[in-house]
């Protein structure tokens, strides 16, 4: 099934690109499309963008990530269903 | 919120803001509580700057202005209230001129200092509403706390590179910062990319949301995140949820 990821913040900029369209395994958690597709960027990207997404397979307390429009709390691993859309971001700050 | 003493408006008022008291559900009333309202700003950099500025034209009859150090040649790419002239010497002094140049009506309260654990609550306490400004989240996380506990209305605004975020927290309502964000993010560095412009859009937004939260009139950022990036002009709007375990707001805390 397909999923779009929208990368936003420090994510985007290690990410190298906004949206990332996933073909997923049906029934994908939430956590385990994260690590896919991480693992689809090349080498560099891949990199850069994982430590600030996912620690030990965990997803980093400090990410935000909305499901379809809703933020998902970091406890949360839902299953996601066909077309679904994910967000991410990291925290940013004023200055 | 009707801090000041003196909310009834001059002559000379009603002629400043005619422009704005003209607007659909504002009036003479919500141009009396944005002069009723004393706001605390912090700290008055990219975003600051231009949040103090947004609400000093507004009309808002007192600001509490804290940012500590000296003007730097690295601030004028966006601190709009930061003058060459003034590389060297305190920023807090040349905000608070360029806000006077602007509005000398305006009341200040200036701490040349950014908020720290010794002066969050007596700042926060001088304030019906707080726009937090601050690059670092130890600072943000402060006027959070001080925020819930004390029930007072917190604009929150961030940016990056050509991205920016905006949120509305309003103590027991909506999600408060240690919701979003409960710890100091470890990967985030003091020093980022970013325009003017793109800290200027967000600026001029968490004045609206401010002056919404002052007046009642329209509907703020409340439970939601707006999230966009002026590179391809994407707009987002999250829900955004509380954590039952907050730290800060959560039924433990
Ligand atoms: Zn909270």
């Amino acid at each position: 099934m397909k999923l779009t990821l929208e990368w936003m913040s420090q994510l985007r900029v290690a990410a190298g690109t906004a949206l990332q369209v996933l073909d997923c395994p049906d029934g994908v958690q939430l956590t385990e499309a994260l690590e896919q597709a991480i693992a689809e960027l090349p080498d560099d990207r891949s990199e850069a963008l994982r430590p600030l997404v996912l620690v030990d397979g965990r997803r980093v307390s400090a990410l935000l990530v909305a499901l379809d429009g809703v933020q998902v709390l970091t406890d949360g691993n839902p299953e996601l269903r066909p077309g679904s859309t994910l967000v991410l971001s990291s925290p940013i700050a004023g200055g | 919120m009707t801090s000041h003493p003196d909310p009834e408006l001059s002559a000379h008022e009603q002629d400043v803001y005619s422009w704005q008291i003209t607007v659909p559900g504002h009036g003479d009333a919500g141009q009396m509580a944005l002069k009723g309202a004393s706001v605390l700003i912090s700290r008055v950099g990219g975003l600051g700057s231009v949040v103090a500025l947004e609400l000093a034209a507004a009309g808002v009859g007192r600001l509490v202005l804290a940012h500590g150090g000296d003007v730097q040649p690295s601030d004028l790419n966006r601190q709009l209230l930061m003058t060459h002239d003034w590389i060297g010497k305190p920023r807090i002094e040349s905000v608070e001129r360029r806000l006077k140049e602007l509005n000398p009506r305006l009341e200040t309260l200036c701490l040349a200092e950014n908020v720290t654990a010794e002066n969050v609550q007596g700042l926060v306490a001088e304030s019906d509403l707080i726009v937090d400004c601050a690059p670092l989240f130890e600072e943000r996380l402060l006027m959070n706390r001080e925020a819930v506990a004390t029930e007072t209305p917190m604009v929150e605004a961030a940016m990056y590179e050509l991205q920016a975020q905006l949120t509305t927290i309003l103590p027991g309502r909506t999600p408060c910062l240690a919701c979003i964000t409960p710890h100091s993010p470890p990967a985030w560095k003091r020093r980022f990319p970013v325009f003017g412009a793109v800290s200027g859009s967000v600026g001029c937004m968490a004045a609206m949301e401010a002056i919404k939260v002052i007046t009642g009139n329209g509907e703020p950022l409340a439970g939601k995140l707006l999230t966009y990036d002026l590179r391809d002009m994407r707009f987002l709007t999250i829900g955004i949820q509380r954590r039952p375990d907050c730290p800060v707001c959560g039924s433990a805390s």
